[in-house]
């Protein structure tokens, strides 16, 4: 009896043992990630897998060729800015927490040599990707992005794939552009705003939401309500608050009511209606606000920062954009795309009929 | 109805099925193992477990064997173990309600599970505690219903049913109002796949973890047929012959309520093998509770298996299971209700 006592503890011991053999050699290195999990990998991450639609848009900027797979597919839109051997990436699949739809043998069969998780952590992220890893054998990184810091995101991610010149690059435009954007923030008088969703019209991203980065930054967000809600579809309110909060600008989300709010006679007194001052928000391949929130909220700081403060935005919108798609999505934008883009989003100058540059 | 005879060799040639069912899933999965590697990898495996060291050199990549033991290994065991856990509870409840409807979720048991595994992802809770919310959940409402049941007057099994169905549409309804205040981008889509069922996520120390409530709730069902038997033939008959008629519905009642509870909080809802298990079996196996009780535990099982093996192989991205389980089930009950009746 005590033999085969001893015979299980020691079999309990070396399988405890087991996962510790694997240390960094020649052909490794470790790496620790946003949240302190330090892992094994191999020296040159030729191929990476995703974990949601986040990671996705981020690390498409950065190293769309060592993508085995994306975890949604592609907006149908994203066929016009993308090259046909990224649009058509496999789907692998998404998870939730410990379960979802990203089948672990479809994973391994990929080849991926480890799987990136880029966003907000979650309160349980630690636990879960080291679950995750344990089961696959594949090591899974979380790297953590908000909108202030995706620069800084931008370099851990370099450093992750060893491609430390391509990171820089993405990392210096987020960086440019926010300080940019902060710093005409802070120069300027900031118009009282709202931003509209829903087909009726009568959802608004509220202050304070995470949704709402961009509109508190840039703007006076007239939508102050008790508990705003984390929803990209955000708060729903009446008729007579949009009439009280009476906003000089409104950004319609794209879907929204812009092109019909001129024939809504219950619109016709609200200041922004009334100025033609209403604006739909640009749509390609994601919405530049941000739904998924992540880094095209980018384009979303540009366009906006001209839009309502062009005194102090003085660039060329156009040629931003341009490099924006060039950087993130590896396609030239042309300048057809673009007015197609902005059409309903920078207003027809009532004297020029031109966009407003 | 069958003869005993042909009644016990049907119950051998299910478990035989079960056998070869659970075998052969081993070989399935979207990474291409070759048979002979699984057989020396599990083989290697079982030989460690109990010999002490490994039978064969390893022959097989490290990636083999994390698929087959990692992935495959607990996946395959959860899918028998919830199969087995759902029809079981099936049969019990349809025993104990003489009512064909019954399912495992007649007492709320799904409904409270949902519900607290709902809650336990809106206030980001790991893995492990999703599963117990759940399972705490699960019981609470069970119990809830039995109290209400016991302090109204009238018929105990309807008030049962009724207190059942009242409590799961309260708890419904707090899940649908979890969801509505969740947070889309991660929260929502978490409940959602979770309500829908899935034994993606299956770790293999879950599996110990299972066994503890399924065994403490399968034991009492199966060691209890034969008082089952008695109970569907009717209160006062059962009385008559002797059977402490309350006490025996409760334990069974109770078992197949820890058993629900169980399967739910680890693999989310799965309809349909509560329901239709117990039918196909009482098809093959005729509606005596000594034969139909083993009988639902290898068939629930062995449909369960052969569903997951779907949800997992036929599409590269995974199909949650609770929606194939219909999808499946429903047109295979469709013709057995509608097939005449031959030898078996």
């Amino acid at each position: 009896m005590k033999r085969i006592v001893t015979l299980l503890l020691a079999l309990l011991l070396a399988a405890a043992l087991c996962p510790g053999a694997l240390a960094e050699s020649a052909e490794t290195r470790s790496f620790t990630d946003s949240v302190g999990r330090t892992v094994v990998l191999p020296k040159d991450l030729e191929k990476v897998a995703v974990s949601g639609p986040l990671s996705q848009i981020v690390l498409f900027a950065l190293c769309p060729d060592k993508l085995v797979g994306i975890a949604n597919k592609w907006d149908e839109t994203a066929a016009m800015y993308f090259d046909a051997k990224y649009y058509d990436l496999p789907v692998l699949g998404q998870l939730y927490g410990g379960k979802g739809e990203l089948n672990l043998e479809t994973l391994l069969n990929s080849g991926a040599q480890a799987v990136i998780d880029v966003g907000e952590p979650k309160k349980t992220i630690v636990e879960d990707l080291d679950a995750l890893q344990e089961q696959t054998g594949i090591p899974f990184v979380h790297v953590t992005a908000a909108t202030a810091e995706m620069g800084d995101a931008y370099r851990k991610l370099g450093e992750l794939l060893n491609m430390p010149e391509e990171a820089e690059a993405l990392a210096a435009y987020c960086d440019r552009v926010y300080a940019q954007t902060v710093e005409i923030a802070e120069g300027v008088e900031k118009k009282n705003l709202l931003y509209i969703t829903g087909d009726e019209g009568l959802n608004v991203i509220a202050q304070g939401s995470y949704h709402a980065e961009i509109i508190d930054l840039l703007a006076n967000n007239l939508a102050v309500v008790e508990s705003p809600s984390s929803k990209g579809t955000g708060n729903e309110v009446d008729m007579e608050q949009l009439l009280l909060w009476n906003p000089e600008v409104i950004l319609f989300a794209p879907g929204s009511i812009y092109a019909d709010v001129a024939n809504r006679p219950e619109w016709q007194t609200v200041t922004a209606i009334r100025n033609k001052a209403y604006y739909e928000v640009p749509f390609g391949p994601y919405n530049w606000m941000g739904f998924p929130p992540s880094v095209q909220r980018y384009l979303g700081m540009m366009w906006m920062s001209q839009l309502l403060y062009p005194e102090a935005a003085q660039y060329d919108l156009f040629e931003a954009v341009k490099e924006y798609y060039g950087l993130f999505y590896h396609r030239e934008l042309t300048q057809e795309q673009y007015d197609a883009l902005v059409m309903n989003a920078i207003g027809l100058q009532p004297e020029a009929l031109a966009p407003a540059v | 109805m069958p003869s005993e005879k042909k009644t016990r060799r049907a119950l051998l040639w299910l478990g035989f099925v079960l056998l070869i069912l659970f075998l052969l899933s081993f070989s399935l999965g979207r990474y291409g193992v070759p048979p002979r590697q699984v057989v020396k990898i599990l083989g290697t495996r079982f030989c460690e477990l109990f010999a002490g060291r490994g039978a064969l050199p390893r022959s097989w990549t490290k990636e083999m064997e994390t698929v087959v033991i990692n992935i495959r290994l607990p996946r395959i065991v959860m899918a028998c173990l919830v199969g087995c856990a759902l029809s079981a509870a099936g049969t019990a409840f349809q025993g104990v309600f003489h009512n064909p409807m019954a399912s495992p979720d007649i007492l709320g048991a799904s409904s409270g599970a949902a519900f607290g595994a709902a809650l336990a992802i809106l206030l980001g809770a790991s893995t492990r505690m999703i599963t117990l919310s759940a399972f705490g959940f699960g019981l609470l409402t069970v119990g809830l219903v039995m109290l209400v049941a016991h302090r109204a007057p009238g018929a105990r099994l309807i008030n049962l049913i009724l207190a059942g169905i009242i409590l799961s549409s309260l708890f419904n309804a707090g899940t649908s109002y979890i969801k509505l205040v969740a947070d889309p981008s991660n929260q929502l889509p978490q409940i959602t796949y979770w309500l829908m069922g899935s034994l993606s996520g299956t770790r293999l120390p879950d599996v110990p973890l299972a066994f503890l409530p399924m065994g403490l709730g399968l034991v009492p069902l199966f060691l209890l047929r034969w008082q089952l038997n008695l109970l569907s033939l009717g209160e006062n008959e059962a009385k008559a012959l002797g059977v402490n008629t309350s006490r025996v519905r409760l334990v069974l009642l109770l078992s197949a309520t820890l058993i629900t509870a169980a399967s739910v909080s680890f693999s989310g809802m799965i309809g349909w093998v509560g329901l239709v298990v117990p039918h196909l079996c009482r098809k093959l196996l005729g509606s005596d509770h000594r034969y139909l009780m083993p009988g639902s535990f290898l068939c629930g099982a062995a449909f369960l298996l052969l569903v997951d093996n779907v949800s997992r192989n036929l599409l590269a991205v995974e199909i949650p299971i609770g929606i194939l389980t219909a999808l499946i089930g429903a047109p295979f009950f469709l013709y057995l209700i509608t097939r005449k009746e031959e030898k078996l």
